[in-house]
């Protein structure tokens, strides 16, 4: 799906229900589809910039709704899924209950998961190498500030830093520092 | 952190350059300079393989995340619970079946009404006047200041100098903490020699160094003058610049221009601009937190007496690891145990500190505070170490625990943790607590290094 322009016909006094109607529809069809495609997307994003599970769930939600809502008014969207993520962004950003969210995983909780992700075909040597940094980069992640976070997340979802500026609200050299820090940290962490 | 790009790249158009959307002169030029600049070559691949690597790596770590939700609810609900709120047609439909003649006067009635006001107040419905955004921004600013008992407002900002001289582009963090009452309890600057300058530009403007992000010193500036030019616009994201334009311009520190970004949802400034001669500042939000002391927070240091911020005895280069996290969660206690930060003292004399600390060693400092309706609690420096009074949490560079026992029948009435962060040039920690209550803490913080077997066991003694 590219760009978004439901070209409706304006609707006559007579059939504004109907002319509703129909516009409604079409914009229901186009949220519902990105909704479906891009919903998990969104989550892991307001999860990764310190909203809690539950509230990510509820904030993607929001988000797709805001779609359809600006569907139905006709506002073309020439970037929809950067559309998406800067709606998200902002729903994050205003949520006054933000708190980094620390996911309860014990220790024990992670070790089972390192093991049940290590390689079956790789040495001991290797799995405990694999597991090591991972925790590194885990540590590393979880102590990047919620820009830095937000760029780096934007950037894996595949956005160019031209868009990942315009959906943080802030200018391409300011994308550039928030990922420099981000990286000297992963650096740091990675060659520990 | 400060960086001073000296090559004649930008990183911004590296960044460009990495996505394919650098063109003509710039790009000639950039690809020159990648040629024959080892470096840069370097950095640019360092980050793109860094970037690959995390974005392979997320998958690995998305588990530790969070799980992605096991049900979704249908997007078709949510757009029927709006319709049935806010579509003009189920208002419409709900009006006719009250009585016809009652639906066409007022069916009628609303379309008058509703054109009156799409005439009348249709700049209203895009942007707002000048005036208005600052109204509304500084409100938004006091508002949490206001609700929230014994705030603190903790901000961090980015702070870019831009100047036609690439040589002169400054790159700094700021961070600042308030009271509910805007009084300053702490403010650092990653880079102080480079925004001295910028200081100066904001004292001599009447702006508020303390808020660099102020609505009220912008609208107190601005108010200045007479000769200006403002305007709003609104950005697809969500937010409003107000852009003010001097009409003469004029030399030295004065600033001719000025911008104040706001984010349209809740009126907050994020951004602001500032043109001086032939530098641009550009002051950006980068968090920006209220909390109570029972709050825990991202690196909020502990309100301190006016003015009562001594020296520390540096010997040589010391420094001092410190967590700052963990100590947040210290703060609990001390609020629920009715500290007050006014009564907060600082130790007499400048406290001695010892050479920055080996891995292993642990290294401490020590203040102390008074409780209101303790008068006569150990008041003060603290007596020497070891002394029967003294039972001190030290926080190494690795996170070890030393402390020493203090018989508990000498112990002050007070027994409540007492270990907060003192602005002396850096993060220092203390309690005047029992051994078991330092234990407790310890466990709780995770800075005791727990054995397979057996109980936990405090370090040996350092400091």
């Amino acid at each position: 799906m590219s760009d978004l322009n439901l070209d409706v016909a304006q609707p006559t006094t007579s059939g504004l229900s109907a002319a509703c109607g129909s516009l409604s529809v079409t914009a229901r069809e186009v949220a519902g589809r990105w909704y479906r495609e891009e919903r998990e997307c969104i989550f892991r994003y307001l999860v990764s910039l310190g909203t809690s599970p539950s509230e990510a769930q509820d904030l993607t939600q929001e988000t797709f709704l805001r779609l359809y809502i600006t569907l139905r008014k006709r506002k073309p969207l020439e970037n929809p899924r950067a559309w998406l993520f800067t709606v998200a962004s902002n729903l994050a950003m205003q949520n006054k209950r933000w708190w980094r969210y620390r996911p309860p995983a014990c220790e024990e909780d992670v070790a089972r998961w390192m093991r049940s992700e290590a390689d079956p075909q790789g040495t001991p040597e290797q799995a405990i190498l694999h597991d090591e940094v991972t925790n590194r980069l885990q540590a590393a992640v979880r102590g990047l500030s919620r820009q830095q976070q937000a760029c780096l997340q934007l950037r894996a979802e595949g956005f160019r830093y031209r868009e990942i500026a315009g959906i943080l609200g802030v200018s391409l050299p300011t994308v550039a520092e928030f990922l420099r820090r981000a990286l000297v940290k992963l650096k740091k962490a990675m060659n520990e | 952190m400060s960086s001073v790009h000296t090559h004649p790249v930008s990183e911004a158009e590296l960044l460009l350059w990495a996505d394919g959307e650098l063109s003509g002169a710039a790009a000639r030029r950039l690809q020159q300079h990648l040629t024959g600049c080892a470096d840069c070559r370097a950095d640019l691949e360092h980050r793109e393989g860094l970037l690959r690597t995390f974005a392979q790596a997320r998958e690995r770590l998305s588990p530790l995340t969070a799980s992605l939700p096991d049900r979704w609810e249908p997007l078709e609900t949510q757009i029927k619970v709006w319709e049935a709120r806010w579509t003009i047609a189920s208002w419409i439909t709900r009006l006719h079946e009250i009585s016809r003649p009652r639906y066409y006067a007022l069916a009628g009635a609303v379309v008058v009404m509703l054109a009156v006001i799409a005439i009348l107040f249709q700049p209203w419905q895009e942007t707002v006047s000048a005036n208005e955004l600052l109204r509304r921004a500084r409100l938004a600013q006091d508002e949490n200041k206001r609700m929230t008992p014994g705030a603190v407002m903790h901000e961090t900002l980015l702070i870019r100098r831009l100047s036609a001289n690439r040589e002169r582009n400054v790159t700094t963090d700021y961070q600042s903490w308030q009271d509910g009452s805007g009084h300053l309890l702490r403010q650092t600057l990653s880079s102080r020699e480079a925004i001295a300058e910028l200081q100066r530009i904001y004292q001599a403007n009447n702006l508020d160094w303390q808020s660099p992000l102020s609505a009220a010193a912008y609208e107190r500036w601005r108010s200045s003058f007479t000769a200006r030019h403002d305007s709003v616009a609104s950005t697809e994201n969500n937010r409003l610049t107000l852009t003010t334009v001097l009409g003469s311009w004029a030399a030295g520190d004065a600033i001719n221009k000025a911008e104040l970004v706001v984010r349209s949802a809740d009126w907050r400034p994020v951004i602001t601009r500032l043109w001086v001669r032939d530098l641009e500042y550009e002051i950006t939000e980068l968090d920006s937190t209220v909390a109570t002391l029972s709050q825990p927070g991202p690196s909020l240091a502990l309100p301190l007496a006016a003015g009562a911020i001594p020296g520390p005895q540096l010997a040589g280069n010391a420094q001092i690891k410190a967590k700052t996290a963990p100590s947040l969660e210290l703060l609990n206690p001390l609020q629920d145990a009715g500290f007050s930060p006014s009564a907060l003292s600082l130790p007499a004399e400048p406290v001695a500190l010892k050479p920055a600390p080996a891995a292993d060693e642990a290294h401490s400092a020590v203040v102390t505070a008074n409780h209101p309706a303790y008068p006569d609690a150990p008041p003060g420096p603290p007596s020497a170490p070891g002394s029967p009074m003294d039972a001190v949490i030290t926080f190494a560079g690795q996170g070890r625990i030393s402390s020493q026992p203090i018989p508990q029948s000498q112990l002050p009435a007070v027994t409540v943790p007492t270990i907060f962060p003192v602005n002396v040039g850096g993060p220092h920690y203390h309690s005047h607590v029992s051994l078991p209550c330092v234990k407790a803490l310890a466990g709780k913080l995770g800075l005791i290094k727990k054995k397979k077997d057996g109980p936990v066991e405090p370090a040996k003694p350092g400091g």
